[in-house]
């Protein structure tokens, strides 16, 4: 793997871990309001 | 640090801490309904005594006492929720013979606060008369120095989290170049805010839980396995998992900017991905308090956000503006004359956004202007608006004196004046630290406190000012003298309410009169009974509507016959 597909990846995974706050933060909200 | 830099750093601190939200200003699970009636006589033993409250209530940290006269206890097992209404606790009891008790509850609320309450009922069908029950301590802060010192610690280390990224990766980019090894302590400062907010959190948990559950901090193994019991503690849980997905996303986003020139692709996506992580962390602490438990949740987890958003890039940024001055080395001159302009246009934007979402969380808890000094919470706010005036005025003398006399000194090479300026600085940042220290002291006092319930909004003007104790009070309203009296104006015991009214010293009879009740110090649903004549022109009732020790709105509604009906309101302070 070069390291460009490496900063791709790296980049998704950020990207991953963002969306996956947002759904978390979401059904918390839906949990609670 | 240029001046207007000073300046700016001199007022965005002590707005941030006087506007630092309150995260937990709170709502209280109001107790709606109750099975045997308060202060009513059950023909026969219930089986079991439920309670029911406007939200759900978690049985395992609820404690539901129901004792005789006696002082025994005859609840013969745990509160559980009821099968058909998660909002009703059930508690099973003994076989009860005729005669007076006292139910006497805990529970804590959604956003993790603890109530308390009592009430008294009776099994007939000769009960005798209402024994005076000894009731525990009714009032319970969530604001204990435990408490208030984990959370100020975990709302620290993710609001500065937050502050340092946007300055490493927005402010202080351009400077990169020059100083590698500020941006490197920039990122470090980071990690180790996100690292502490991870330390943090559980800690706060922990502490939180303990106190819902009545145990020491130090029973762990008792402990853990209650968190995810109350919806705060399962909030808090979320908030772990999402400030660890920021610190991910963060740390990607700062590891492969190449930190000059555009930014890539990639280093675009992983931006993205930490700016949404960031972003959703900070709405947790509003679901988890007060924001997600009012009437307008939308408008006040969205005040709650601006607010918690505004003040990290803020206070991050002053923090960064430290690390950058420490770690800048040689070209500091540069680096600052970069960053802080910069800075400078971010924080007055914060600063704006902090004040109107502050002022306007401020309209949603308070029902009305006079609230701001008749109760504890307003008096709070205001004690914090004077520390502020007091810190902006140290700000304003830095901008207008200090300032000037450091640009003069280092455009002439002045170096007493410059040696001047620095002793002024130093004296008015020594008070501004201090002022601020005082504000935060009020901001602990503020989030300890219930905000104004909003019955005080629609309660009207109050004639009177009444108890505790037995009352006897004459007010005068339009042609009508009412006497009030109030016997013995007890918490959770029966008291007599009784109104005689008279116009032109005749006594005014067959009048309507309705006597509303309403919790002056926390939200609870309002009580309204009729008043029934007795001796011409009285008219009385005898009930334990004063539920809870506090401070009461008692309106007596008269509508006497053939004349405009009119309202009687006095504020009535219970004691236990």
């Amino acid at each position: 793997m070069n390291s460009q597909t490496g900063v791709l990846l790296a980049s998704l995974l950020a990207l991953g871990a963002g969306v996956a706050a947002v759904v978390i933060v979401l059904l918390l909200g839906q949990a609670v309001v | 640090m240029s001046l207007r830099g000073r300046a700016v750093c001199g007022l965005t601190f002590a707005c941030l801490f006087l506007l630092v939200p309150v995260p937990a200003a709170w709502a209280h699970a109001a107790l709606l309904r109750t099975s045997p009636q308060a202060s009513v006589t059950v023909n026969g033993s219930p089986a079991q005594v439920t309670l029911t409250y406007d939200e759900a209530v978690e049985p395992r940290f609820a404690v539901v006492s129901v004792t005789s006269a006696a002082g025994q206890q005859q609840a013969s097992g745990a509160p559980r929720t009821s099968p058909s209404d998660p909002h009703t606790l059930e508690v099973p009891v003994k076989k009860l013979s005729p005669g007076w008790y006292l139910v006497y509850w805990r529970v804590i609320s959604a956003d993790g606060h603890p109530v308390r309450g009592a009430f008294t009922f009776a099994v007939g069908p000769n009960p005798g008369p209402a024994p005076q029950f000894v009731i525990p301590s009714l009032s319970e802060s969530a604001a204990t120095p435990g408490l208030v010192t984990a959370r100020w610690a975990m709302f620290l280390s993710i609001m500065l989290a937050v502050g340092l990224f946007s300055m490493r990766t927005l402010i202080a980019r351009p400077t990169a170049a020059a100083a590698p090894r500020a941006m490197r302590a920039l990122s470090i400062a980071f990690g180790i805010c996100i690292v502490a907010g991870l330390i943090a959190i559980p800690i706060y948990m922990l502490v939180t839980t303990a106190s819902f559950a009545l145990r020491s901090v130090l029973d762990v193994a008792q402990i853990v396995p209650l968190i995810r019991s109350s919806a705060l503690g399962r909030a808090l849980v979320d908030l772990e998992i999402v400030t660890g997905l920021f610190g991910l996303a963060a740390a990607i986003a700062i590891r492969i900017d190449r930190g000059t020139g555009a930014r890539s692709v990639a280093a675009l996506l992983a931006m993205v991905g930490a700016v949404l992580a960031g972003g959703a962390m900070l709405v947790v602490p509003g679901l988890a308090g007060h924001a997600a438990q009012t009437s307008s949740a939308g408008l006040s987890l969205t005040f709650d956000w601006v607010h918690l958003v505004s003040g990290s890039l803020w206070i991050g940024g002053l923090a960064g503006l430290l690390v950058l001055l420490a770690f800048a080395g040689e070209r500091r001159g540069e680096v600052l004359a970069t960053s802080v302009p910069r800075f400078s246009k971010l924080a007055i934007a914060s600063v704006l956004a902090v004040i109107a979402s502050g002022v306007g969380a401020s309209i949603l808890h308070l029902p009305t202007l006079a609230t701001l000094w008749q109760t504890s919470y307003g008096k709070a706010i205001l004690v914090k608006v004077g520390l502020l005036c007091l810190a902006l005025v140290l700000g304003g003398l830095n901008f207008a004196r200090t300032s000037p006399r450091l640009v003069a000194a280092h455009a002439r090479k002045d170096a007493e004046l410059g040696a001047s300026g620095a002793g002024l600085l130093r004296r008015n940042v020594t008070g501004e630290v201090l002022i601020v220290a005082g504000i935060v002291a009020a901001a602990m006092v503020l989030s300890s406190l219930p905000p104004p319930a909003k019955a005080l909004g629609s309660l009207g003007a109050i004639n009177a000012h009444v108890g505790p104790g037995t009352v006897n009070q004459t007010v005068h309203e339009g042609p009508y003298t009412v006497d009030i009296k109030i016997n013995p104006n007890r918490a959770a015991a029966p008291s007599e309410f009784s109104i005689t009214i008279q116009r032109g010293g005749k006594p005014v009879t067959g009048a309507t009169v309705i006597q509303r009740f309403d919790m002056l110090d926390m939200d609870m649903q309002q009580q309204a009974y009729t008043l029934t004549e007795g001796p011409p022109g009285t008219y009385s009732r005898t009930t334990p509507a004063l539920v809870m020790v506090g401070h009461w709105g008692l309106s007596f509604q008269v509508e006497p016959k053939g004349s405009a009906p009119f309202t009687v309101i006095v504020e009535d302070k219970a004691e236990g």
